[in-house]
């Protein structure tokens, strides 16, 4: 027997392998389609057509190697970013989160009222006279009618057969609707009204159960006002994603929707005190502690990098020993430093005699906590990448240098830190952006914290922006999701910009 | 014909393909099914009872589909859209005002039996702007868990500060009283003491935003004579608040004589082989009651429903929860105390007991509370003024009238939207 070509197996792989790819994205397509998400399904439809032709063809050879990465990309950077920052434009908070369609829709159900005495009717579902109709009886006079789209006809007793709650339940010429009839009636019974005078009407609400109502609001849209028919009051669109009553602004009606307003959370960031004092503070600690975290790390990481490069009984071991923190999850350390900082229960107090030092409640001491605990969490990291740069260095400008009558510190200083300085400034200038956001960090130990409230503060001590932006967003029952975008649009403009002024001075991307 | 290399493949990719896909699409047609979220609370005891059921709304058939927490439902409702959203949810009814008004709540009409069988505050505090959304078929509310090795329950603060002094004197607790909640759970040491947070206009239950309990004179007197230490000027330990991993675990250890917190707790309490009695916490002499927030659960429909083809189905449902039918079977499942006081007689003897409980109960008005016009909201207030007062020890009079600036703008701001 033949022995099977590597070829022909690698064709079958390749094959099988994206007849699965294809029939997963078909199977997303077809889900999006059903959902009605006509962008997602157009954008999974051009990566399929992409992924097969870029892997049946044999000239798109770097494609093979630079697409599925170009994918993941685009899907979870470009697109939350240009996601990000769309709706940063937009008046996007509670109570403004849908079309103004939608909102128009809504506000139109809402304007549906029951009628002053609340009147209500049992009902039954069924067809009188070829026609979708209901039996109805009113719940407080025990009156029965048969209620079409034409209008509603009260009938006489003896044409009708009642329960002992005096529910009508049949009725002559009304042919009561079966379960299954009944289950599928929402498609007429939502529509359903049975007109009783010019202004009153009545709607099912529910299968057994209709109400006498009217309509409070109409909606105008030639000048897109809605007239309260009850109150009179006239609410007019306020640019800003609500109709509010024409003669008083504070008067909103809810939903509303998000509206287009390019400059409102930007502008508002920097002007409106209540944003900007805590921006500007939040700003420079967030910058502050990025700055001073990362030499921190660094330092101690640098420190012990050089006496471990020393030859010395059980370095193994002390090099096992420093790299432990870094193996531990960073989210159960914190936690367990969170609980040795605390006041009353803490490990550390209690070792300092039972001290009520307020660690986590104090401005300073908080920030002072926040450092340590990522000193702690941080210097691992630090640690090998500053012994594998000290391994890197060639020894012979070291020998040079002592030649030529360099000391010990000149060496160091002038030699090796700048040389190990040039080869980490890329990880360097990662490690400050990624504390820049350094979300997990701040949220579990001091949640932002202390937060001086009753002198004003509304953005605490270690807050950092991205803390911020998150309490503005989801931090309490009033979400301002477009302030947070923008926020984030303005942390993303920093570190991009101070991340590529870092790589230019240090010269990174020339050398590369 | 010659196949080719080229075509063979893609013929046996398109055929995998088809096989892959074959039976594993999702069927295009919609049923008539209410799918009810809920969180893995209420999901457990309620699954039993209504996932399935054809018979509460005739004609549909209700799929419950439970969370693991309730981070977890409100994070997927904060995403939901009518692809794969709800008919309907269970939460609390700050869910349901705030769904009103992003326009994701279904309006509905209360018939006269369904607002005979609910309390008007009830009722109100699941509308928004004058329209009802919601049910409410829970009241989540506090009282005094007192640890009997103590002895039997003070009936004055009085004597709930002597008995504190006696034992930490013995070394025998470090807390008095725990909000077993946190802030949420501190109102009841507050109203104990004469404060709290609002006054009521003449119906007694309309809030006056212009009464400003926090700061009263009282309150001021009777804190600085039993939660403050004279020598320190600090906090004594009798009134805690940080909640139920801090003073709440010292009460699972017996290091503390008092907890308030609510029926959550209790299988927690009785686990940890604590001896209790339920009561409120005791007023200063004994005259009157303490009060607590009461919360309310709410049951309501989405405007998702609309779109899914079943809004009637899901009003008949909630017309099911509003009935004493309904509440007696939710609150026999979910032991929770019911918001329709007439099927008491019913209830097991722990639900009737917070029932009971409820009645001393203030309505947690959301839009108050929550409203941080001031700068910050109550919870927060509260946080800080605690910890100005008692653990930095700026006086209780200077701090509590920081903390009631603020919060007499939040109320006036509060009520303008309530």
């Amino acid at each position: 027997m033949d022995r099977i070509k590597p070829s022909t197996i690698a064709a079958v792989f390749k094959t099988a392998l994206l007849a699965v790819v294809t029939a997963v994205l078909v199977w997303m397509i077809y889900v999006a389609v059903l959902a009605s998400n006509w962008i997602i399904a157009g954008v999974l439809a051009v990566v399929l057509l992409g992924t097969n032709w870029v892997y049946f063809s044999k000239r798109a050879v770097a494609s093979k190697f630079l697409f599925p990465g170009s994918v993941l990309l685009v899907i979870f950077v470009i697109v939350p970013i240009v996601y990000t920052a769309w709706m940063s434009v937009y008046n996007y908070k509670t109570g403004n989160e849908i079309t103004k369609e939608d909102a128009i829709t809504q506000l139109h159900q809402v304007g549906l009222v029951p009628d002053e005495s609340g009147t209500n009717y049992d009902q039954v579902l069924g067809t009188y006279q070829g026609e979708n109709a209901l039996l109805l009886t009113d719940q407080a006079t025990h009156q029965v009618f048969i209620g079409t789209t034409k209008g509603l006809n009260e009938l006489a007793e003896g044409s009708y057969t009642a329960d002992k709650s005096l529910k009508a339940t049949a009725a002559d010429g009304f042919t009561v609707a079966s379960e299954d009839q009944i289950a599928n009636a929402s498609s007429w019974l939502n529509t359903f009204s049975v007109p009783v005078t010019e202004e009153q009407f009545i709607n099912p609400q529910g299968a057994d159960v209709a109400s006498l109502m009217r309509e409070k609001f109409v909606f105008n849209s030639d000048n897109s006002r809605i007239t309260d028919q009850i109150s009179g009051i006239e609410y007019v669109d306020n640019g800003n994603g609500n109709f509010v009553a024409s003669d008083d602004p504070a008067n909103v009606l809810y939903p509303g929707w998000r509206q287009f307003n390019p400059a409102q959370n930007y502008v508002g960031m920097f002007t409106d005190p209540k944003l900007s004092g805590p921006f500007i503070k939040v700003f420079i600690w967030t910058i502050a502690f990025a700055f001073i975290t990362v030499i921190m790390m660094w330092a101690l990481g640098l420190t012990l990098a050089i006496a471990m490069d020393k030859k010395m009984k059980g370095r193994a071991f002390y090099r096992a020993i420093l790299i432990l923190p870094y193996a531990m999850p960073s989210f159960m350390s914190i936690l367990i430093w969170a609980g040795i900082f605390n006041r009353d229960y803490g490990a550390l107090n209690n070792i300092l005699g039972g001290a009520q030092i307020d660690w986590l409640n104090d401005p300073w001491l908080a920030r002072g906590v926040i450092l340590t605990v990522n000193l702690w969490l941080g210097f691992p990291y630090f640690y090998l990448i500053s012994t594998g740069a000290l391994q890197a260095l060639p020894t012979d400008i070291e020998e040079a240098a002592e030649i030529d009558g360099a000391s010990g510190r000149q060496i160091f200083w002038q030699i090796k830190l700048p040389l190990v300085f040039q080869i980490l400034s890329p990880l360097l200038i990662s490690a400050f952006a990624f504390n820049f956001n350094n979300f997990n960090l701040v949220y579990l130990l001091t949640r932002g914290g202390p937060t001086d409230v009753l002198n004003g503060e509304t953005a605490g001590a270690t807050d950092l922006l991205i803390t911020y932006a998150y309490k503005t967003a989801f931090g309490s029952n009033e979400q301002n999701l477009g302030l947070a975008c923008a926020i984030s649009v303005i942390m993303f403009i920093i570190v991009g910009a101070l991340s590529m002024w870092s790589l230019k001075r240090s010269r990174v991307l020339e050398e590369m | 014909m010659k196949i080719t290399k080229k075509g063979l493949a893609l013929g046996a990719a398109v055929l995998t393909t088809a096989a892959i896909l074959g039976g594993s699409m999702p069927a295009m047609a919609a049923d008539q099914t209410i799918t009810i979220w809920m969180d893995d609370e209420r999901g457990k005891t309620l699954t039993p009872v209504l996932d399935g059921n054809t018979t509460i709304a005739s004609g549909y058939k209700i799929a419950v589909k439970t969370f693991s927490s309730r981070d977890a439902m409100v994070a997927a409702w904060d995403k939901a859209s009518a692809a794969g959203g709800p008919d309907m949810m269970f939460d609390a009814v700050s869910s349901v005002t705030s769904a009103a008004k992003n326009g994701k709540a279904l309006p509905i009409v209360l018939t006269a039996t369904n607002k005979a069988e609910l309390p008007s505050a009830a009722l109100k505090s699941a509308s928004y702007q004058g329209v009802q959304y919601g049910i409410p078929v829970d009241v989540d509310t506090t009282t005094m868990y007192w640890n009997t090795k103590f002895g039997k329950a003070p009936k004055t603060f009085k004597e709930l500060a002597a008995t504190f002094a006696k034992f930490k004197k013995a070394g025998k607790v470090t807390t008095g009283v725990c909000a077993g909640d946190g802030t949420w759970g501190a109102l009841p040491v507050l109203t104990a003491l004469g404060g709290g947070a609002w006054g009521y206009k003449a119906d007694g239950i309309t809030p006056d935003a212009t009464k400003v309990l926090f700061n009263s004179a009282a309150f001021v007197k009777n804190a600085n004579t039993y939660l403050i230490d004279s020598k320190t000027k600090k906090g004594n330990g009798l009134f805690a608040w940080d909640a139920w991993d801090g003073c709440g675990q010292s009460f699972l250890k017996g290091k503390a004589l008092a907890i308030n917190t609510g029926s959550w707790r209790l299988d927690a309490i009785i686990n940890a082989g604590i001896n209790y009695t339920l009561q409120p916490v005791p007023t200063v002499d004994g005259k009157g009651t303490s009060h607590q927030w009461s919360g309310f659960g709410a049951v309501f429909g989405t405007s998702f429903a609309k779109e899914h083809g079943v809004d009637l189905g899901v009003k008949s449902v909630l017309s099911y929860f509003a009935s004493q039918k309904g509440a007696l079977a939710y609150a026999t499942a979910t032991k929770r105390p019911p918001v329709n006081s007439k099927i008491g007689s019913h209830l097991s003897p722990d639900v009737a007991g917070f029932a009971n409980a409820a009645k001393t109960g203030l309505v947690q008005e959301n839009e108050l509370l929550g409203s941080s016009a001031g700068g910050a909201n109550w919870y927060d207030v509260l946080g800080s003024t605690f910890t100005a007062a008692f653990t930095k020890g700026l006086g209780v009079k200077a701090s509590f009238d920081k903390g009631a600036v603020i919060l007499k703008k939040n109320f006036a701001d509060g009520m303008s939207k309530r």
